[in-house]
């Protein structure tokens, strides 16, 4: 064994005197950290814009109120979501999970919990980005024309559902009917009937934002199925009317 | 060089400029490498290599080595990526490169010092158990009663939470216990 130690110490010693290994710099290894921090950084940034554009679709599309409308709704949910995002966002979280472990902080705790850390800073990033509405401000410029590269994913968040799920501000409504702008300035006739269920049985007003889970007919005509009032800072707040923004038009009460 | 000196200090001044002081590390954690090269590599050809790359490896990366921290975790660091390449290489012993003791907290086992239990056998036939161990039970073993480390520099030598290196020394012992009962040793 002695002599085993000796020969690897003497084989190391002169790989090191004869300039044969070198000792890496220690600005490689200050670099390789900086690195590593900003994929990180980059990583959660990306995560936290896709998260939240998750939220955004939700709300734009007035899917967000899907599951709360009965069997139907959750199906058009569990459809219609934004899977592709959802599954990107889940990468995200793979890859900021892999590189997070290459830090004490998170290869000290298990996987699980780390993972739960990632998933609560998301959640608390989401939330923070929705409080600044980064995304509506984009979708103003995607309508306006200025992002040509993200410009027409946003674009056409306006439409909703086509065939499930409207949303859109009241412009007119009767006993029997219900004349609803949408997001993209398109104007649909719904007609309201006996089975057509709101909120609370209260009835929007005119002026007011609101989703509504169609069924379509044979004849191209909508039934309304589900009404209800969209989220709070939902899908129309830069839509500008000749009316001024629609955010501006006063909320009439419920009936 | 004083034996009063510490790794730390020694590694500093390799990171000075001082290549002799290298050296110095070397003396001091040859024996203790070998040892662990020895035992977890048993019956792998490439372990002498191996050891020499992790020298080699630990002199061209002491730059990035903190002089605030430990520098035995550091070092043994480098000798388990370079012995666990080895098994990867020869494929002879399946390394998943993901663990499940991993995933879940553990509650910490209490360290124990049985360390004598294990070590006052027939070490020729300890070691016989050991290789028949999956090599992540094998590696804390090894670096638990006969490196003697504590859960918390495993930990940092591993990479993986101590509640995990709790579980893996649990469970190793387990299975070096119905191992050696086969070998008609009482552990």
């Amino acid at each position: 064994m002695t002599k085993e130690l000796s020969t690897i110490k003497e084989k190391v010693v002169s790989a090191i005197e004869s300039g044969t290994t070198n000792m890496r710099p220690k600005w490689h290894f200050v670099l390789r950290g900086t690195l590593l921090s900003l994929g990180l950084i980059l990583v959660l940034i990306a995560l936290l814009y896709i998260a939240s554009l998750i939220v955004f679709t939700l709300k734009q599309t007035g899917l967000i109120m899907t599951p709360v409308m009965g069997g139907r709704g959750f199906g058009v949910f569990l459809f219609s979501a934004p899977w592709l995002l959802v599954g990107t966002a889940l990468i995200f979280v793979i890859v900021l999970e892999v590189l997070a472990r290459k830090f004490a902080f998170a290869y000290k705790q298990p996987l699980l919990l780390s993972l739960a850390g990632i998933f609560l800073v998301a959640i608390v990033g989401t939330f923070a980005i929705s409080q600044v509405r980064v995304h509506e401000f984009l979708h103003e410029q995607a309508r306006g024309g200025n992002l040509p590269a993200v410009g027409p994913l946003y674009r056409t968040l306006d439409s909703g559902i086509p065939g499930n799920v409207i949303p859109g501000v009241v412009i007119d409504i009767t006993d029997t009917h219900l004349t609803l702008e949408r997001p993209d300035g398109m104007v649909d006739t719904i007609t309201l009937n006996e089975e057509t269920h709101f909120m609370r049985n209260t009835e929007p007003g005119v002026g007011d934002a609101i989703v509504v889970l169609i069924r379509p007919r044979e004849d191209e005509s909508l039934i309304a199925e589900h009404i209800r009032p969209a989220p709070k800072n939902g899908f129309l707040p830069f839509r500008v009317t000749d009316k001024g923004r629609i955010e501006d038009i006063p909320p009439s009460p419920m009936k | 060089m004083s034996t009063d000196i510490t790794d730390e200090n020694i590694a500093k001044r390799v990171q000075d400029g001082d290549a002799e002081a290298f050296g110095v590390l070397m003396d001091r954690y040859e024996n203790k490498l070998t040892r662990y090269a020895r035992k977890f590599l048993a019956g792998y050809d490439d372990r002498e290599d191996a050891l020499q790359n992790v020298f080699i490896k630990a002199y061209e990366h002491i730059q990035g080595y903190d002089a605030k921290r430990p520098f035995s975790p550091w070092i043994y660091r480098i000798a388990h990526n370079e012995f666990v390449n080895v098994l990867r290489r020869q494929k002879r012993e399946p390394i998943s490169p993901f663990d499940f003791d991993t995933l879940f907290p553990h509650p910490i086992a209490p360290e124990k010092s049985d360390t004598e239990s294990i070590r006052n056998e027939d070490e020729e036939t300890i070691d016989a158990c050991i290789q028949e161990i999956d090599p992540k039970y094998r590696e804390v073993l090894i670096l638990y009663f006969y490196e003697e480390l504590d859960y918390k520099t495993i930990a940092d030598i591993l990479h993986v939470p101590i509640s995990t290196v709790g579980v893996r020394i649990k469970r190793g012992k387990e299975k070096l216990k119905v191992l050696c009962e086969m070998h008609h040793i009482d552990l």
